[in-house]
């Protein structure tokens, strides 16, 4: 039960309280990118999650070993970076010469391993001091965000597209930063932060 | 038309029409939307801004020569975990330098410099010239101008964050500005670049830097042949355009063969010569038919009138 709880809290956290795409604005970059094409939504949320939730656990699965535990932080960075080679090659090799997967599936791979979200969550969990099934609830809440920022920013484009009263210099990108900016806001509202002094 | 004349020429781009889109036209933040990662959560500041932005900078320069020397046969996916690794082995040194001599910028930054090594703006700056030119130059001048870009960006919205936010500009106190924690919050970074965005858009729209715009750049290849241009997405739409039109035309126009079928379906005295002439005829005037058949009925009815002219006399 408090395993559970853990592991619900942590990404409740992630997902909800603070939303990770638009509080920290980790991934917000292939977050746009995807959210431009709604067929890939799902099959991208999914391939970044399984990224993010294995090389997560994996990572502070190695900060368990206390020679690792003691390293420096630069030589942290670098062991999440090895790990998600290893989980990124692991995959290819399954998928392209294990289930000879298209091409397409593989650039799909390359984009959703490396991005700024798959490797910050390794180095916010062990900020945090996760326990394991806290980092796997913790990646899970994440790519729940994903998902969410994804698709509100897909509501949002094909809306801003019907509406024709978007100034003309505020057309496409400009109009779409700015309702970026207020789903933030109200993202933010879930951790009670006051804006003015 | 000829899908050559799409062909990715980039090496036919002017150098100076290099700097005005990685600069203005085609700016990496306000116009592409990538590399938004720091900028929105850690760039509250101008000086953060410029590490940064210095830092990005370095990594995309040495990213998109490499990338373009030696990583063009190579499979994408492999590639971009090259760049990672390159990004990699650019960042361990500045961390070491940050984390040693400014201590204090150092958890300013938190986990965002390390994270540079997979930002976005050197992956699509390799992936999306770098590895499709030949010439060392462009790709020097491209990083050079997309990274000036960014940097430009990053110091601009740190300065507003900074100057609003804290009520200081470059660290230094300055009394007479308000001071509002929510521009050091990441939805103040969206609006803030929202609104550059739009400057920029109006600015492009009301200088000769139109003509640069992709959009704009996309009408013109459908009029000048001669016209090659970079992969992006408007261009890469009007291609599709221009091959569903060709499509179309190639089924709408009939073909030499079918028709010949059905005019020898429709038991045509006329030898197989006449026919091929008769079709090439028809192709460029389908209408004739019909024209032929209104006059003859319009014979008929004049003889009628002369008959009936005739019966009243």
């Amino acid at each position: 039960m408090k395993v559970m709880l853990q592991l619900l809290f942590a990404a409740l956290s992630s997902s909800l309280i603070q939303n990770i795409i638009f509080a920290g604005g980790y991934g917000v970059s292939e977050a746009l990118r995807i959210s431009g094409k709604p067929k890939q939504i799902l099959t991208s949320t999914g391939t970044v999650t399984a990224f993010m939730t294995i090389s997560a656990v994996a990572s502070r699965a190695l900060d368990f070993i206390p020679k690792i535990d003691a390293l420096s932080n630069i030589l942290h960075m670098l062991i999440f970076v090895g790990v998600l080679f290893v989980v990124y090659f692991i995959t290819i090799i399954i998928f392209y010469f294990g289930l000879h997967a298209p091409k397409s599936f593989m650039h799909l791979f390359s984009m959703s391993a490396f991005n700024t979200l798959v490797l910050a969550i390794p180095l916010l969990n062990r900020r945090a001091a996760y326990s394991i099934w806290e980092c796997f609830g913790f990646a899970l809440g994440a790519g729940v965000a994903f998902l969410v920022a994804t698709y509100l920013i897909n509501v949002g484009i094909r809306k801003i597209e019907e509406n024709d009263t978007v100034p003309e210099a505020f057309k496409s990108t400009p109009v779409l930063f700015v309702y970026i900016g207020l789903l933030a806001l109200a993202f933010m509202g879930f951790s009670g932060q006051s804006l003015f002094v | 038309m000829n899908d050559k004349k799409f062909s990715l020429k980039l090496d036919d781009i002017s150098k100076k029409e290099i700097i005005i889109r990685g600069i203005i036209t085609r700016n990496p933040v306000l116009v592409q939307a990538i590399g938004l990662c720091p900028l929105i959560a850690v760039v509250t500041s101008a000086f953060a801004g410029l590490i940064i932005g210095a830092i990005s900078f370095l990594i995309l320069f040495v990213s998109e020569i490499l990338a373009c020397l030696f990583l063009k046969k190579t499979t994408r996916w492999v590639r971009v975990g090259i760049y990672a690794l390159i990004g990699v082995a650019m960042i361990i040194p500045f961390n070491y330098l940050i984390d040693r001599f400014m201590p204090n910028t150092s958890i300013l930054l938190g986990i965002y410099v390390p994270l540079l090594c997979v930002n976005s703006l050197s992956l699509f700056r390799c992936e999306f010239f770098a590895t499709k030119t030949t010439k060392i130059k462009n790709v020097f001048v491209d990083a050079l101008a997309s990274g000036l870009g960014y940097l430009f960006v990053l110091l601009i919205v740190g300065f507003i964050r900074e100057a609003f936010g804290n009520s200081t500009v470059f660290g230094i106190y300055v009394d007479f500005l308000p001071r509002a924690n929510g521009m050091l919050m990441p939805f103040a970074g969206f609006i803030i670049i929202g609104f550059l965005s739009a400057l920029l858009n109006w600015i492009i729209k009301r200088t000769k830097l139109e003509s640069m715009s992709e959009v704009t750049l996309a009408k013109r290849i459908k009029n000048d042949d001669s016209i090659t241009l970079q992969p992006d997405v408007p261009l890469k739409k009007a291609r599709r355009k221009t091959k569903k039109s060709e499509n179309k035309a190639k089924e709408e126009v009939p073909q030499v063969e079918d028709t010949e079928m059905i005019l020898v379906q429709a038991n045509s005295p006329e030898t197989k010569e006449n026919l091929y002439e008769e079709v090439q005829i028809g192709a460029d005037a389908p209408q004739e038919p019909e024209n032929q058949e209104a006059e003859a009925v319009s014979d008929e009815q004049t003889e009628k009138n002369n008959a009936d002219k005739e019966g009243e006399n």
